[in-house]
């Protein structure tokens, strides 16, 4: 009864998040993993919406593609020129790992689809009605897991300020001489 | 517990008081108060019970042997006592004003006390086990106390070859003790004393050996370890090179007590020597040549402490005489024989412990006063010290008259006891005879050196710098002097008469012997021969040349060279023990070592390459194996619950 | 379509999240990688939520904890890939391996 009868877009939304994701580990330039990302965190929203998850597709939207992946551009953008994209990007165990790893998620998928599962017939709540019990249970009995989530995201915060911080002054970076520069002098 | 432990005991906590002092450096000074009074404690203890026993086991072995550590206090150990207690803490008194400046000083009287203790230790033993172990303790604190100035190298070396020439008689020693007790099945010297006289009447049967061989091999194993203890031929060669420990420590260990150990242990168990003539006859002669070779050796040595430390074993060989010949036998009884002897060796230890450390500490006065001189103990430095240091002079006189056996001094009286035991057995055996004279000859030459070295030090002129500006040392030294120098002019004759020494060991009640006119005679006429001969060619004012370096050169080059005894040992002993320890030593390197840390080291180390291999440094590495961790944990899993469904199951929540 | 194709989508994506977490040599692309884990992990929950307990808050809430540890741990990881660049000049994993034995 419980079943989700659009197929279509199942099959779409799923292509979009592995294709993407397989992307984002194999490609070369890493800034361009980065923005493979972006279609794979829209696929994961999308599946959430076929899932009628109608909070957490806005959460994901929000959180992942708005915060976690701008911040990892960031970082990227800092650090792209420390990798030569031209160069191997995996290591040598690429191969063994690779067909470990499909070995594993066939078995799995195996195992999963062998076994019969009995769906819940309980009705699926209207997107407003989620939400506001989700709320609810958040500053209710859901009070203290919350709570330490959030005190755990501070502490990181927290922590990845002090780890980044540098202790001492950086050494300034070298500036380049006037001879370096070839359109710098006054004709 | 009864007080009688403490005779051993007391002496042993002053040292560890002392020990404990040594690890401060501001308390250091108030050591020798503790070992001082512990050390007079145990005297006075032993002076108060007067004869005691105790006994407490301290090991069984198996179900009959029964190692047990006693404090037996007969006649015998009493003297003994007496004797330790009385000379280690007038040489303790002594140090306090000749170690003042040295470091470690109560390191040093931790050592003098632990000494103390294991000596009485050694005397109070009932068993032949507690007596070798303390007869290896006094080994050892010689040791620690000639190399007591461990940074000197002549002073590490002359520690060394003590220790290693005493175990070539402890060897023996052992040997005994293990052969003896194996038959006795006891250690008590009782039991032993007993089995051997069973073994003698052919009533028991004999370990390893048949019972004729026994009777004489297991007393001269014995012997051996006297011989190497009390620095007899052939293993005297210690003890002249023990004289570079600090002087007081020559005047209590190597003079007066350690060495007298092993005539203490001879005269202890001399039931064991007696029932084979080859054995006393074995004594005798070692005695002899003893007394002999170290008297002649004593007459050409300049270094003050070498004339004594020859002296000694001199003197030693003597009591060595008097074991020997036996005499004869007053009070017998198959455990505790007692011959004239036995009572003269006994003597002669008594009142040579006085006047030899009498000696030694006036020689430590001299030296004391002259150690800022390149060679303090070289006579050809000394002379004329007599107006600058008339204490010292007026008691080392008085020692050196009782060691050269001058009537009525000590050594006069003990030492014709021993002549007297000597004329006794001469009757007897010949080779008694020839001991007899012999030791006539000695105390000749005994009477010859020793006012040798005391004019070539007092008398006449400062043939030195040093010399001439000596003072007279402070009186916690001279008091000691005073006290052995009245003893050693008076004791001897106080014992002697009323037969007061004999009685007391024998626990008879015996008139006094009557002095052989003809022998005391001989022997002092003798005895002032040498003295002339001393004062003829010494007694001038200014010494230029030292006489006996007159004598032909071979015989001269000869003494010099201490009759070639050490370069014997040095061809003979030494060499091959470096070359077999050569040998050991390349088997263990090559052939143990490799073996023993070699293997085990190979595999560690293989192991540990192939191991580290798999610690590359590279996170994912670990996080795969990690995940191929997980992989098989699930696979085992699923195993598990399709093929055995009964032993455990993943529940699926379905519903 | 049912719980198991879900469930296999997911699985799908955690594998392949986790390949690139274990070969990719640059830093940066390791945490990619393993935000890609945390999303599987994420539609898991979700998906067993959707489909056997939908009256059940628990998933949820376990899934917004998730997502709040998934923001925690980008900021530290990128704090320490800061860091180790400083000290070391490079990002490789490959190149850091001060663990070696």
């Amino acid at each position: 009864m419980n079943s989700i009868d659009s197929h279509l877009p199942f099959l779409i939304m799923s292509a979009l998040t592995l294709g993407s994701a397989l992307v984002v580990v194999r490609v070369r330039n890493i800034v361009h993993a980065g923005f493979w990302l972006l279609p794979c965190f829209l696929g994961v929203a999308g599946l959430y919406a076929l899932l009628q998850a109608h909070f957490f597709v806005v959460v994901q939207v929000l959180i992942y593609v708005g915060a976690i992946l701008v911040l990892m551009l960031f970082a990227l953008m800092l650090t792209q020129d420390v990798m030569n994209p031209n160069k191997p990007q995996t290591n040598r165990m690429s191969l063994p790992i690779g067909v470990f790893c499909i070995v594993f998620a066939a078995g799995v998928a195996a195992i999963l689809t062998g076994h019969q599962w009995v769906n819940s017939n309980a009705v699926i709540l209207p997107a407003n009605v989620q939400t506001r019990q989700l709320g609810q249970a958040l500053i209710g009995e859901y009070a203290l897991p919350f709570e330490i989530a959030s005190v755990l995201l501070l502490a990181a915060l927290v922590g990845a300020i002090v780890l980044a911080k540098s202790e001492k002054e950086p050494a300034p970076l070298p500036l380049p001489t006037l001879a370096a520069l070839p359109d710098s002098k006054p004709e | 517990m009864p007080i009688i432990w403490l005779i051993p005991v007391a002496p042993l906590i002053g040292a560890l008081i002392a020990g404990a002092l040594a690890l401060t450096r501001k308390a250091e000074k108030i050591a020798p108060l503790f070992t001082i009074a512990t050390t007079l404690y145990s005297g006075y203890i032993a002076l108060f019970l007067h004869r005691g026993y105790a006994s407490s086991t301290w090991l069984t072995i198996g179900s009959s042997y029964r190692i047990a550590l006693d404090v037996n206090l007969d006649a015998l150990t009493f003297t003994m006592v007496c004797v330790v207690t009385l000379v280690s803490a007038l040489v303790q008194l002594y140090s306090i004003g000749y170690m003042a400046n040295e470091n470690g000083y109560a390191r040093y009287f931790a050592y003098v006390s632990i000494f103390t203790a294991s000596m009485l230790g050694l005397v109070s033993a009932d068993n032949l086990f507690q007596l070798y172990v303390c007869w290896e303790l006094v080994g050892i604190c010689s040791y620690l106390l000639i190399g007591f100035w461990w940074f000197k190298p002549s002073a590490a070396n002359a520690a060394k070859k003590a220790f290693v020439v005493t175990r070539f008689g402890d060897v023996g020693f052992l040997l005994g003790v293990l052969l003896l007790s194996s038959a006795a099945g006891s250690f008590q010297f009782t039991a032993i004393a007993h089995t051997m006289h069973a073994i003698s009447m052919g009533e028991l049967l004999t370990p390893l050996v048949s019972a004729r061989t026994f009777l004489w091999l297991a007393p001269l194993l014995l012997f051996c370890g006297a011989v190497g203890k009390s620095a007899q031929f052939p293993l005297h060669i210690w003890l002249p090179d023990a004289m570079e420990g600090p002087t007081p420590v020559s005047a209590l260990i190597h003079a007066a007590t350690m060495v007298a150990a092993g005539v203490y242990m001879v005269t202890r168990l001399f039931t064991l020597f007696a029932f084979v003539p080859v054995v006393t006859e074995t004594v005798l002669v070692i005695g002899m040549i003893t007394a002999f070779l170290s008297a002649s050796i004593a007459i050409v040595q300049n270094d003050i402490k070498k004339v004594l430390a020859y002296s000694t074993i001199s003197q030693l060989g003597y009591m060595m005489l008097g074991l020997g010949a036996m005499g004869t036998v007053i009070a017998p009884s198959v455990s505790g024989v007692y011959t004239t002897g036995q009572t003269a060796a006994m003597f002669h230890l008594t009142t040579h412990a006085m006047f030899k450390a009498l000696l030694f500490l006036t020689a430590g006065s001299v030296i004391h006063a002259l150690h800022h001189s390149s060679d303090p103990n070289d006579m050809r430095g000394m002379g004329g010290l007599m107006k600058r240091m008339p204490i010292t002079a007026w008691t080392c006189l008085a020692g050196v008259l009782a060691l050269a056996g001058l009537f009525p001094f000590s050594g006069f009286w003990s030492k014709d006891a021993i002549f007297g035991a000597l004329r006794e057995a001469s009757a007897k055996e010949p080779v008694a005879m020839l001991a007899l004279v012999v030791a006539i000859i000695v105390a000749g030459m005994t009477a010859f050196y020793s006012l040798r070295l005391w004019l070539m030090t007092f008398w006449g002129e400062p043939r030195s710098e040093h010399a001439e500006h000596a003072h007279e040392s402070p009186w916690v030294m001279t008091l000691p002097l005073v006290i052995l120098g009245f003893l050693s002019v008076f004791l001897g004759g106080y014992l002697y008469f009323g037969n007061r020494f004999a009685n007391s060991l024998t626990g008879l009640n015996m008139p006094t012997e009557p002095l052989n006119p003809a022998l005391a005679g001989i022997s002092t006429l003798v005895a002032l021969f040498g003295l002339w001969l001393a004062w003829k060619l010494y007694a001038v004012r200014n010494l230029e040349k030292d006489p006996v370096t007159n004598l032909p050169s071979s015989i001269y080059a000869f003494l010099v060279n201490l009759w070639y005894m050490d370069a014997f040992w040095n061809r003979f002993g030494a060499a091959w023990v470096v070359a077999l320890g050569g040998m050991v030593a390349w088997f263990d390197r090559n052939v143990v070592d490799r073996i023993v840390s070699g293997l085990p080291a190979w595999v560690c180390q293989q192991g540990g390459l192939a191991i580290r291999k798999t610690e590359s440094g590279q996170t994912q590495t670990y996080a795969v194996t990690v995940l191929a961790a997980v992989a098989f944990i699930i696979v085992t899993l699923l195993w598990l619950t399709r093929y055995l469904p009964g032993s455990m199951h993943i529940t699926m929540i379905t519903h | 379509m049912n719980l198991s194709d879900f469930l296999v989508v997911s699985s799908l994506l955690f594998m392949i999240g986790a390949y690139g977490a274990f070969t990719r040599k640059n830093a940066i692309a390791v945490i990619l990688s393993i935000e890609l884990m945390l999303n599987a992990a994420n539609l898991n929950f979700l998906s067993f939520w959707r489909f056997l307990h939908p009256s059940s808050m628990e998933p949820q809430i376990f899934v917004l904890v998730g997502i709040t540890l998934a923001a925690a741990e980008a900021a530290v990881g990128l704090a320490v890939i800061l860091n180790i660049y400083r000290d070391f000049g490079t990002i490789n994993v490959d190149e850091i391996s001060l663990l070696k034995g």
